[in-house]
């Protein structure tokens, strides 16, 4: 038997409703008396429930999950009795259980809002409240008219409690007499079996917020969908000021239109003991700005010890002065706060909140419909915050090999100064050679990179062995030396490696081969305005996944447009073109929120719900072809430079190494391919540069010389001076390794005189930057010459031969003769 | 259906499978409601822009005009507009009987903002009953243009306007005929106005005001087959006011090309102007040609949407005669396109086909039998299937049209065509977008729609579906 008020929910409940709601439908299965009537409901006219074919399957059962929450360390529903109800799958996507409710409710002009505890055992499909009832005038209107249709606010997700929230309203005067609802508003046609779920403690209130918490760091409303409901105001961006040294993280609300942001990828440093001063960049008035840190490190913010700085709460700011209500323009800017001396370095989620006079870290719920977060154009956007000391334990972990320090010591619990930079060295064992590191910098670096409430608890970048200078050597910037630093060393096997084995890594093996025949990358193109370059794949390859094509380089300016083409047989796959912009061995597939790029994937066309030119797509991910291909333009100010271009087929998936090992939808499988290629950003010259002192077509060095010409070249002065030899060094980055990422980015020729006896760098070679080494004598005056015994022979004062018919020297019989 | 159960311990699931014996196919939900259907069929209407605004220039009314403004010239005649968009090709028509001005066309109770206070001996004639009247001896569908707005009333943006005036006036016209297939509630709402004589700005919240649930509830216990356009959800605007929809277009969602992803039926209706100048009358207005029309019809009513285009009766109540020459223009064009369907003469085979029910059979024949309830359906689980289409003699044509059996819900993403001109090569059609289909969609094999060209000369023709949400069911194919 249950007690008469028995119901335990989550605390935010009373938390919620303690905000000026008032309950007037309380609907807890408990007892008979709490509803009138049980059953089940379809939308559709001509369903099997409303034809009278099927009856339903719905009773008051015991309840199926009184299990505690991991998040919350409670029950979240420890009702005794709920309502459980069997989705059909001959329902339409608008059936559900009907409640009828012991009393009804008005629908009225302001919005209002239906919680029901709901439980599935299946799917994540949208769910869905239907309101029947009627106008309170009209006597003889079925008192079970459809009066409302409202989508659940938040997530809900199987195998747990959920609070689902709905907001509801109407013209007034309509009198709702039951609620329906629908666990899965979906389209059942592909089911093949039924499932249960359960409804219980259905209430009508004017708060928004669920009753119960089902997630970190929660705020009031669905963190992915939530939306800002004013267009004058948004946030424009974080920043955090730490010795006169200001960080800003640029978020831009008014294209994203959501209510929560999440920069967890974004850092901000300090030390324990540090001053620091939060702010947000807002654009609006009449708001307030309110800071949290999750000191404690459990996924909540507590306002009693990490509300950090607020500029303004019941007429008082953080440093507990006067405060004005309206701050102008000031709205972001908050009074600085002190990092807890004691804090122990690691990972805090901050949060950063517009808000309306209120401390709640969720965001004001409102009170009668008034000042909710949402309407009043607020946001809340979370971060990190690193708190380090001041020294950096290093460590390095790897096989065949060590990662030293600089001066040899080894890594090994090896403390350095925070905030300065430091050197490493690969020692890679015999028979393997440095392929790049990873720097893992942060802290519990031997845990998971994200921690159990969403945490980043430290990043990984690769720094590729080109980096590396002839020595061996690195440099990590001081700027990444805070925290924790665990290195792990990629000792490669010497021999040959292929083409992604330093950089643009794979998710497959290179040697993967597709395992269906129906699908087959035929040729690729990519027109720029100095032509097209097309790259057929021979029958006899198709089946490699990977396709090494970088023996081809697509000739293209900066600020140029590609517009790619694909020939492909097959459907229902996604193309994906990639550039290494910034030549760090990888392509980010960073995307604005409105799905234009905003990294290294500069076309695509799906990913989700989108394509890159930022256009929603109507049509389902499989009405997408991989003939569907997007021009993409080089920025302008690209560097000229060889750059690894890349192009996958693949399935919804934007990362540059395929989609493999997931155990669905493996690039092998689907017919997809990985082809790299280069792209070559040049200019309209060749620049000519040497440390020696040369001429190029008589000019000085460094010289701009015609693109794609031969050159001439010669000592700066011919006075005792002659080229014994000359070596052109061209191609990119002529300074370091040839190779980079297994890669030759320039080669060197030997050059040869032409007819007239100089030294010419051939126009094959000038279509990109050339580096001259020289070999060159010095002559000063005739101290030797090469004793050639025939008149024919004529040479000047310095030795040097001169045409017959000049004045010089001539040698016959062992003797020197001037002629004149 | 509702019950008091009583507690029980424990609850699993119950075998619960209705009768199938036709093997009919799982609807894919959201499906139309048979009167969604009826309204999808009419494909082709007209629209009718009259009143006050036909004599004051004005395209939005303040709501202030004397009545006495109201004089037309002639005796209004309904009768010629649908008979001249008959000859057009259309199959109905909607009378605009009162647009924000407030000026009603029909001698309502409500207000006396109407004709019966016009001047002129043909002011007073009830525009809504002779329409109907007219659309019911011609066969044509009706319906009316209402505006929820009111620039004049008193009433307006009050607690009383809703139920003292907006629904007693569209009470007024079920009057007229429970037969109406369309009602339309323009989407303007609020702002200045008359209101009476106390003017200003009046702003509502229109997801509450007109309290729509029960309107649609009003509205279909009186009219079963009329549609709510503009409010209820029931038909969509397409996303513009230039006549196209998207060449991907799903009967669900917003704009040109729907959301394959929403929750109810609301498939897109285009309204655009096949005059020049505005909605309504304007002197020496221009009218767009029979060419163009027939690329607003092929970009609607090709496209999985219906056309309602706009011709304004003139201050003498008649559609002006340029208007009335086109229409015929255009119809002449649209049967002699569209108005012989050579698929009959075809012998059609399909890859796959859905084994028979005990009253049904599913074989591709199905869609060259002129019977839209009969259909081919692929089995359960395939999603890719052809129809081959084989001419007995070499066959010239210019169009395909496909025809989805929307009542078990839209389905097709995406299909391609195929032509022989010998029987056994096959040749792939490129021109037009071949993704969705619902509930018609024409296909140019010159890739145009403004063109008519010379047209193919073929053997066979073969159509496939290469993705479906489920199954995939068609109930006609026609080639011209």
């Amino acid at each position: 038997m249950k007690a008469t008020i028995k119901k335990t929910i989550f605390a935010a409940a009373f938390a919620s409703l303690a905000l000026g709601a008032t309950a007037e439908i309380n609907v807890d299965f408990e007892s008979p008396a709490s509803y009138k009537g049980i059953g089940v409901w379809d939308a559709w006219e001509h369903s099997p429930f409303r034809l009278g074919e099927l009856a339903g399957n719905y009773a008051v059962t015991a309840n199926p999950d009184r299990n505690v929450s991991e998040i919350t360390g409670q029950i979240p529903n420890d009702s005794e009795m709920v309502l459980g109800a069997q989705r059909s799958r001959f329902g339409s996507n608008r059936f559900g259980v009907k409640i009828d409710l012991p009393e009804t409710f008005e629908l009225v002009p302001q919005v209002k809002y239906v919680h029901v505890m709901l439980y599935k055992t299946e799917t994540n499909g949208r769910v869905m409240l239907m309101g029947l009832g009627s106008r309170q005038e009209r006597k003889g209107q079925d008192p079970y008219t459809l009066q409302f249709s409202s989508m659940c606010s938040n997530a809900i997700e199987p195998g747990r409690w959920f609070d689902a929230v709905f907001a509801v309203k109407g013209a007034g005067g309509i009198d709702i007499r039951s609620l329906v609802v629908v666990p899965d508003c979906e389209s059942p046609h592909d089911r093949s079996t039924d499932f249960l779920f359960y409804v219980d403690d259905i209430v009508v209130n004017d708060s928004p917020t669920p009753r119960v918490n089902n997630e970190y760091y929660p705020i009031n409303g669905a963190k992915a969908s939530s939306e800002m409901n004013r267009t004058d105001r948004g946030a424009k961006g974080i920043y955090l000021i730490c010795d006169n040294d200001t960080t800003t993280f640029a978020h831009d609300q008014s294209a994203s239109k959501k209510l929560y942001a999440d920069l967890t990828s974004k850092t901000f440093y300090a030390k324990p003991g540090q001053t620091v001063t939060p702010g947000i960049n807002y654009n609006g008035t009449w708001m307030h700005s309110y800071c949290y840190v999750d000191f404690g490190n459990d996924g909540n913010f507590n306002t009693s010890n990490e509300l950090v700085a607020y500029n303004y709460y019941e007429g008082k700011n953080s440093a507990g002065q006067n405060a004005a209500q309206n701050p102008g323009n000031n709205v972001g800017k908050m009074p600085g706060f002190t990092i807890p001396a004691d804090t122990k370095p690691g990972m805090y989620r901050i949060r950063f909140k517009v808000d309306w006079d209120c401390i709640d870290p969720a965001g004001n719920p409102g009170v009668d419909g008034k000042n909710v977060i949402n309407d009043n154009g607020g946001a809340i956007i979370d971060a990190m915050l690193c708190v380090y000391g001041n020294n950096v334990t290093v460590n390095d972990f790897q096989l065949n090999g060590e990662v030293l320090a600089g001066n040899g010591d080894k890594l090994n619990a090896y403390q350095v100064p925070a905030d300065k930079a430091f050197t490493i060295k690969s020692a890679p064992e015999n028979g393997f050679h440095n392929g790049g590191v990873n720097l893992n910098f942060g802290f519990n670096l031997d845990g998971d990179a994200v921690d159990k409430y969403g945490n980043p608890q430290y990043t990984t970048i690769f720094v590729p062995a080109s980096s590396f200078d002839d020595n061996e050597l690195y440099t990590i910037p001081a700027n990444m030396m805070r925290g924790d630093l665990l290195i792990n060393g990629n000792m490669v096997e010497d021999g040959p490696a292929g083409p992604c084995a330093e950089g643009y890594f794979l998710n497959f093996p290179e040697d993967l081969k597709l395992t269906r025949d129906d699908r087959k990358l035929n040729s690729l193109a990519l027109q720029t305005p100095e032509g097209t370059v097309t790259i057929n794949i021979p029958a006899a390859e198709s089946k490699l996944v990977y396709q090494n094509k970088l023996s081809v380089e697509v000739p293209v300016k900066a600020g140029e447009t590609v517009t790619p083409s694909v020939d492909y047989t097959g459907r229902a796959m996604h193309t994906y073109w990639y550039v290494d912009l910034n030549e760090d061995g990888s392509f980010s597939n960073d995307l604005n929120a409105d799905g234009t790029p905003a990294g290294e994937m500069l076309s695509y066309s799906h990913f989700n719900g989108k394509n890159s030119l930022g256009t929603a797509i109507s049509g389902t991910p499989g009405s997408i072809t991989p003939a569907l291909n997007h021009p993409f333009a080089i920025p302008a100010g690209t560097a000229e430079g060889l750059y690894r271009c890349r192009l996958k087929i693949d399935w919804s998936n934007t990362d540059s190494g395929g989609q493999y090992g997931l155990g669905s939808n493996d690039i092998d499988a689907n017919g997809g391919y990985v082809v790299d290629l280069m792209l070559h950003v040049h200019g309209t010259t060749s620049t000519v540069t040497s440390a020696d002192a040369l001429t190029a077509n008589g000019n000085a060095l460094p010289y701009e010389a015609p693109r794609s010409r031969e050159i001439t070249i010669a000592p700066t002065t011919t006075e005792g001076k002659t080229i014994k030899s000359l070596i052109a060094r061209y191609g990119y980055h002529l300074d370091g390794r040839s190779t980079r990422y297994t890669h030759v980015y320039w080669r060197e020729a030997d050059l040869s005189r032409n007819a007239d006896n100089a030294f010419v760098v051939p126009a094959e070679v000038t279509d990109r930057p050339v580096s001259l080494i020289a070999e060159i004598d010095n002559i000063d005056g005739l101290v030797e010459i090469e004793l050639v015994n025939s008149t024919d022979t004529r040479y000047d004062m310095l030795g040097r031969p001169v045409k017959n018919g000049s004045r010089g020297i001539v040698i016959s019989n062992g003797k020197k003769t001037i002629v004149r | 259906m509702a019950v008091t159960a009583s507690a029980q311990d424990s609850f699993g699931l119950v075998n619960q499978v209705p009768a199938n014996p036709d093997n009919e196919p799982a609807p894919v939900h959201p499906i139309p409601h048979p009167r969604q259907v009826k309204w999808m069929e009419t494909e082709f209407y007209g629209f009718f822009h009259y009143g006050m605004n036909t004599f004051t220039g004005l395209e939005w009314g303040n709501g202030d005009e004397k009545e006495s403004i109201y004089a037309p010239k002639g005796e209004p005649n309904p009768r010629q507009w649908l008979e001249a968009c008959k000859a057009g090709g259309m199959k109905g028509g909607i009378a605009v009987v009162k647009h924000h001005d407030g000026f009603c066309l029909w001698p309502t109770e409500t207000t006396t903002h109407n004709c019966t206070k016009g001047s002129g001996q043909w002011a007073a004639t009830n525009i809504p009953e002779k329409f109907a009247e007219a659309a019911r001896d011609l066969d044509m569908k009706y319906g009316f243009y209402i505006s929820p707005w009111d620039r004049n009333s008193a009433h307006y943006g009050k607690d009383t306007y809703v139920r003292e005036v907006f629904l007693r006036q569209a009470a007024e016209l079920a009057q007229y005929g429970d037969d109406q297939f369309e009602m339309w509630f323009d989407g303007a709402n609020g702002g200045s106005g008359y209101y009476g004589g106390e003017g200003g700005n009046r702003s509502i919240d229109a997801s509450t005001y007109y309290d729509i649930p029960n309107l649609q509830d009003t509205v279909h216990k009186v009219s079963p087959d009329c549609v709510l356009w503009g409010v209820g959800d029931e038909a969509r605007w397409i996303g513009n006011e230039a006549g196209w929809a998207g060449e991907t277009n799903w009967c669900y969602g917003d704009g040109t090309s729907g959301n394959p992803n929403a929750w109810y039926w609301k498939a897109g209706e285009s309204d655009a102007k096949a005059t020049k100048s505005g909605w309504f009358w304007h002197q020496g207005q221009g009218t767009h040609t029979a060419d163009r029309v027939w690329q607003f019809y092929m970009e609607t009513v090709g496209r999985n949407a219906t056309l309602i285009l706009n011709y304004p009766p003139n201050q003498y109540g008649l559609l002006p005669d340029d208007n009335v020459k086109v229409l015929k223009e255009f119809g002449e064009m649209l049967k002699a396109r569209l108005g012989t369907d050579l698929a009959p003469t075809a012998t059609v085979t399909a890859s796959n086909t859905r084994a028979n029910g005990a009253t049904r059979t599913y074989d591709a024949s199905n869609v060259i039998d002129g019977d839209k309830e009969t259909y081919w359906a692929a089995e359960d689980g395939v999603i890719e299937a052809s129809l081959t289409f084989m001419f007995p003699e070499t066959t010239n044509v210019h169009y395909i049209a496909l025809q989805e059996f929307i009542r078990l819900g839209q389905r097709v993403k995406a299909f391609t065509i195929e032509t022989t001109t010998d029987g056994t090569t096959w040749k792939p059609y490129e021109g037009m977008t071949t993704s969705t289909i619902g509930y018609k969609r024409i296909i140019a094999l010159n890739g145009s729609t403004t063109t008519h060209g010379p047209g193919e000369n073929l053997k066979g023709i073969r159509i496939t579906i290469n993705d479906a949400k489920a199954c995939p069911t068609l109930h006609t194919v026609s080639f011209y």
